[in-house]
């Protein structure tokens, strides 16, 4: 295993930013500032970030609210009150189906977006008198901390920060010559991020593979 | 330098015009006026050459505030003195603006009230680590607190254009919030031939003689 990084949160890269550009007075620009944050976590896309996550949510009226860091469903569980699962799972079997993860023909299984509908962060039933009580749901979700605030690794700072000088450098042109320099070490520093992504992800993957594998072809 | 001391020293240097009303306090409040101006032209300059202000120009004050409820958050609209404006990229002379609680988080600055309506419904507004929202239209600060905080009051700091506006300021007690070392600066500024104009429109309007008795 390649270890764990260590969790900062996305504060962080916002002010090393504003020191980088010189307005650490004031919040005049923080909204600005936290939305091309996020938005480079976007460009990122950077899959160390994510986890799946598996949430248990109460359904009311036909609807349940999923939490604010789910990034997208993978599939979902009826349960009874006290929580157990019962039923056919439902998912999104033709994205499944694309990433190669067959679903034993014996379950079953119903694509979701014949029943429930995903709105505003909302999953709402189509016909809220056979919704569950309760769902499980696994989904893939953004590291947030215990008070709902995202968090990014340590790694990801430096390439966050220059992403967001680069673009606030580019709309103030005349305050900031140097944001083409910038725009090149955050090239450097999304490759880099991309790179120690799919380093861990091997490690991860790494056991997987040697077990699948012909051990002769390892050998090499 | 207390503000009353900053009035006798501006006072003293060769400005435009003459303070020849009879009262001494107006007199002491144009000085006033003509030094606030001038603080206000000296900081944006160095503003624009060190992004940034110095920390003795900000002052600490109360902010009475009136709460109104809404559904999901606490709204505010409150009085201040004018802020100082200061050019891109910074806007506004706030340094911050802090809810009355435990674990205070200062609350976030929006540029219009527009933006404050839209900011809301924004989903990054979830995920930011502010107390709230506020937008300044001259005088009045307007904004809201998020609904999970609970506030008492709020405190604010800021670059004020009128550092005697600030509530409970003392000019006889209360340091001038400009350094000390820029005060050559602000002679410099006064005593040039800009300035002098700036002083001398002072005098004429301030004048008790009628324009006729001035000749014109």
């Amino acid at each position: 295993m390649a270890g764990n990084h260590k969790h900062v949160p996305l504060e962080d890269a916002i002010t090393e930013a504003k020191w980088t550009l010189g307005i650490s007075e004031g919040s005049a620009n923080d909204v600005e500032l936290s939305i091309l944050a996020q938005r480079a976590l976007t460009n990122l896309n950077n899959l160390n970030s994510m986890y799946i996550a598996n949430e248990t949510l109460d359904v009311i009226d036909g609807e349940a609210a999923l939490p604010d860091n789910v990034l997208k469903i993978m599939a979902i569980r009826y349960c009874d009150s006290e929580g157990n699962p019962y039923g056919a799972y439902l998912a999104d079997f033709s994205f499944l189906g694309a990433c190669n993860c067959s679903v034993p023909t014996d379950v079953e299984s119903y694509n979701y977006d014949n029943i429930v509908m995903l709105n505003n962060n909302v999953l709402t039933w189509k016909y809220p008198d056979n919704a569950p009580a309760k769902i499980k749901v696994a989904c893939k979700a953004r590291q947030i901390d215990s008070d709902g605030f995202i968090m990014i690794y340590d790694y990801m700072v430096d390439a966050v920060r220059l992403s967001i000088c680069c673009n606030f450098g580019l709309k103030h042109i005349d305050k900031y010559p140097q944001w083409q320099v910038w725009k090149k070490e955050w090239k450097a520093q999304h490759d880099r991020v991309i790179s120690i992504d799919a380093y861990d992800s091997f490690q991860r993957n790494f056991g997987r593979i040697v077990k699948s594998s012909n051990p002769r072809i390892i050998t090499l | 330098m207390t503000t009353l001391e900053a009035v006798d020293t501006v006072g003293s240097w060769k400005l435009g015009g003459n303070y020849e009303d009879e009262s001494a306090a107006n007199t002491q409040l144009r000085l006033l006026n003509l030094i606030n101006v001038a603080r206000q032209k000296i900081l944006r300059e160095y503003y624009q050459k060190n992004k940034s202000v110095p920390q003795v120009c900000y002052q600490e004050f109360d902010i009475d505030v009136e709460w109104t409820e809404e559904t999901g958050c606490l709204s505010f609209v409150a009085s201040v003195p004018t802020i100082a404006s200061f050019p891109e990229p910074q806007l506004n002379g706030w340094d911050v603006i802090l809810p009355i609680c435990d674990n205070a988080m200062p609350l976030t600055e929006v540029r219009s009230k527009s933006q404050l309506r839209a900011f809301r419904n924004h989903s990054v507004a979830k995920n930011m680590r502010s107390s709230g929202w506020f937008v300044t239209t001259g005088d009045l600060l307007e904004g809201y607190l998020k609904k999970q905080v609970k506030s008492e009051g709020l405190v604010g700091r800021a670059v004020v254009s009128e550092p005697e506006k600030v509530k409970n300021f003392s000019i006889e007690k209360d340091q001038y919030p400009f350094p000390e070392d820029m005060f050559s600066d602000m002679k410099r500024l006064l005593e040039g031939d800009e300035a002098r104009r700036w002083a001398q429109a002072n005098s004429q309007i301030s004048n008790s003689k009628s324009n006729l008795d001035n000749g014109r």
